[in-house]
């Protein structure tokens, strides 16, 4: 058990860092929305590390052994504020000030297709050539209990599984364009994104591809709240209250919640019990494993390691990530973090089914750098990673939706960093790649921007305001501003 | 509302950061020092008969295979086993328990293919040695199982061996008998039971020789091993009051920065 003064230090900092995530919602909603897919994930560690910390010892049935009790809360929460802090300066009200008045609201005329008509046909074909293939295959993993990641599909299915977060989030880009621009709600888009939650429900998925959809969505919305929210009018919570005062409002966001939640609910009902064949207690505690152990286990383990029994090894950290790894062309840091915690036969059985432990990030620094280096490293990240999610929103909010696109392909890896602690993305040539287009973008777009023209346009062309054409697509009334 | 003045962001910031420091260097004693040791111990060799008697290869190999070594360290049973048999001191009993179950690691080395590295941390230096005879202990005990299988193994073969090139020597002395009449059939007979005779008696040399070269599990000598140690377990401490100097300087810095901005953008305007 741990000391009164340690629970205490416990409570402390960990709800200082629920203090810290309150603070962003209620003064600086863009940087929770912006960055919302890591940060919903350091909450939830954050929650599972103060859970085996005060709860310990727990079973923990992946490490076959007892974790916890402990103070691994205090090092954790000071690193998730600190990889956050950098935002607070990229994202500072004169920056987001400056943004706001270099938007682009110039819409489309009437009669000329955009950049989201061409997203909507595209979309359209591809989610409607997802579906048929799914039923012209016969087995639908939902209703034949099969597992998700046993369901091979064809390759549309392959290619939506390997890049759906970035077409969700060229879908919520195209939904803030519209907002930004035409002023309006687009429906499409969120119709768009509804029909790729319900073939992830169909395809067996449980909670992560909803959540990363969503958040890949929402991350071009921040420039929504950038543009629509000024800190002068208050906290977040009471800008909301303002304006979705009417009772309708309320009870669609309410049942929108309810419908997600309850969904979700029986995605992982209908995966533990009628796909893995879970029954009675043994439901829940798989779904309490999966929930309050398992994302923090790996993290808790190093903590005991390196700060505890003083057994860090950067030397051999080193070698294992980046010169020698088990899986030179997965993540690395996991690979590291559960050999160094379950040893070397088992780490090697689970990699050779191709399954692997949750979790590495703070702790594969702590791991690499020790305890007093590590801090600068996690300080760093977090400064590249705020000024990428920074030119995200900026170019959603001044229509550079080539170089926003880019970034996100750029931010992608550190995304990967913080949720499962891969470092050795850095180490392939194709990122590198990425990095250069993504300047080259900035580059051209900035040299475009001096004469009025983007590097990505957002009228793509006149459709013809007579003939069978236009009368096929109908009348659409469109103010440009 | 009225934005804060700059001077008092840094003094909220700095109480709340002294605060901080504060929390943890007042609610978090340094926990009690831990010792760590490092050693590596070399398999055994055991030697299979066939592939002696066969010629093929010295037949040499280690009495279990690295890698099942590593496996059994690694599994929870085994970590179990060892801590519960070390005789560890009995004030602090209850941490090294738990410390071995959870530090013991097994490694295996590129550069010797026969050897195994073990470490382990303990809650003293004592404790460090116990873990590490349990562990010397039980590998030992179940090397030695194995290993004297195999010698009795190679005992049969050079018995059998031995008692074949005796009769093929009888044989061959039989054979050659001075009221023998020679012939053809005679002296082929008496080649060939040469032959045999000198092949089974080169096996015999073989598997002899082969035999000095069984060797069982060695670890080394308790004098010999090396146990750092009392390290401090003040590091999640002095560690975290570092995160909080570099968070206290980042928004030092990011407040500064600020007001260089403002302070332009005034200029400007």
């Amino acid at each position: 058990m741990i000391s009164a003064s340690e629970y205490i230090a416990v409570l402390l900092f960990g709800m200082s860092f629920f203090a810290f995530l309150f603070y962003l919602l209620s003064w600086r909603p863009v940087i929770l929305l912006s960055f919302f897919f890591i940060i919903f994930t350091l909450a939830w560690r954050m929650s599972d590390t103060m859970f085996i910390d005060l709860a310990g010892p727990v079973y923990s049935s992946q490490l076959v052994r007892d974790i916890g009790p402990g103070t691994a809360t205090i090092v954790h929460s000071l690193a998730y504020i600190i990889s956050l802090v950098p935002f607070l300066y990229y994202f500072r009200s004169e920056a987001v000030e400056e943004w706001r008045a270099d938007a682009k609201r110039n819409g489309a005329m009437r009669g000329e297709r955009t950049l989201s008509d061409i997203t909507f046909l595209l979309s359209l074909i591809f989610l409607s050539f997802l579906f048929f293939d799914l039923v012209r295959r016969g087995s639908i993993p939902l209703f034949h209990r099969i597992e998700r990641f046993n369901y091979a599909g064809g390759h549309a299915h392959q290619w939506m599984k390997r890049y759906q977060n970035f077409v969700a989030f060229w879908w919520g880009l195209m939904f803030t364009a519209e907002y930004i621009r035409q002023r309006h709600v687009d429906w499409r888009m969120l119709a768009l994104l509804l029909a790729s939650a319900v073939y992830a429900l169909l395809t067996g998925n449980r909670f992560s591809a909803f959540y990363s959809q969503s958040s890949f969505f929402l991350m071009p919305c921040a420039a929504i709240i950038a543009l629509k929210y000024r800190s002068s009018e208050g906290s977040l919570l009471s800008w909301v209250n303002r304006r979705f005062a009417s009772r309708a409002a309320r009870l669609a966001t309410a049942g929108c919640l309810v419908v997600a939640a309850g969904v979700v609910s029986l995605a992982i009902y209908n995966n533990l019990t009628n796909v893995r064949g879970f029954a009675g207690d043994e439901i829940w505690r798989q779904a309490f494993d999966r929930t309050l152990i398992q994302p923090s286990e790996i993290g808790w383990t190093s903590y005991e390691r390196v700060f505890e029994g003083n057994q860090t090894k950067p030397s051999v950290a080193f070698h294992l990530l980046f010169e020698d790894p088990l899986e030179p062309d997965r993540n690395t840091s996991i690979q590291y973090l559960m050999l160094a915690t379950i040893g070397e036969p088992r780490t090697h059985e689970h990699l050779s089914r191709g399954f692997q432990f949750a979790g590495g990030f703070p702790e594969i620094f702590f791991e690499l750098f020790g305890p007093y280096l590590a801090w600068p490293f996690l300080l760093g990240m977090g400064c590249i990673t705020a000024a990428l999610t920074a030119y995200v929103v900026r170019g959603a909010l001044q229509g550079n939706y080539a170089s926003t696109f880019l970034s996100l392909y750029v931010l992608y890896g550190f995304y990967v960093m913080y949720i499962g602690g891969m470092l050795n993305f850095a180490t392939t040539k194709t990122y590198w790649i990425k990095i250069a287009f993504l300047a080259m973008a900035l580059l051209i777009e900035a040299s475009l921007a001096r004469v009025g023209l983007p590097l990505l346009p957002w009228v793509i062309f006149r459709m013809p305001q007579s003939g069978w054409l236009a009368k096929l697509v109908g009348p659409r009334s469109r103010n440009s501003s | 509302m009225n934005p804060l003045p700059l001077c008092s962001k840094i003094v909220i910031l700095a109480l709340l950061t002294l605060c901080a420091a504060g929390a943890v260097w007042f609610l978090c004693p340094p926990g009690p020092p831990v010792w760590r040791m490092t050693t590596i111990f070399h398999i055994g060799s055991t030697i299979d008969p066939d592939a002696v008697i066969d010629g093929t290869s010295s037949g040499k190999g280690t009495i279990e295979q690295p890698r099942t070594v590593i496996a059994l360290i690694s599994t929870p049973e085994f970590r179990e086993a060892v801590a519960r048999a070390s005789e560890f001191q009995q004030h602090t009993a209850a941490l090294s328990r738990r410390l071995v179950f959870a530090t013991l690691r097994p490694h295996g080395l590129d550069s010797n293919y026969e050897d195994v590295e073990i470490d382990l941390a303990a809650a003293s230096a004592a404790d460090c040695l116990a873990a590490y005879r349990a562990i010397a202990r039980q590998i030992e005990r179940r090397h030695t199982l194995l290993l004297d299988e195999n010698a009795k193994q190679l005992q049969t073969a050079i018995d059998d061996y031995r008692e074949r090139s005796m009769q093929l020597k009888k044989w061959e002395d039989a054979a050659i008998k001075p009221d023998d009449q020679a012939s053809t059939e005679s002296d082929r007979r008496r080649r060939d039971l040469g032959a045999a005779w000198s092949e089974s008696r080169e096996r015999l040399r073989r598997l002899e020789a082969a035999k000095l070269a069984l060797e069982p599990t060695t670890f080394p000598a308790e004098s010999e091993i090396y146990v750092n140690g009392p390290l401090t377990n003040n590091t999640a401490r002095l560690s975290a009051i570092a995160g909080l100097a570099i968070l206290l300087c980042v928004l030092i810095l990011t407040l500064g920065l600020e007001v260089r901005s403002q302070g332009r953008r005034a200029a400007r305007t």
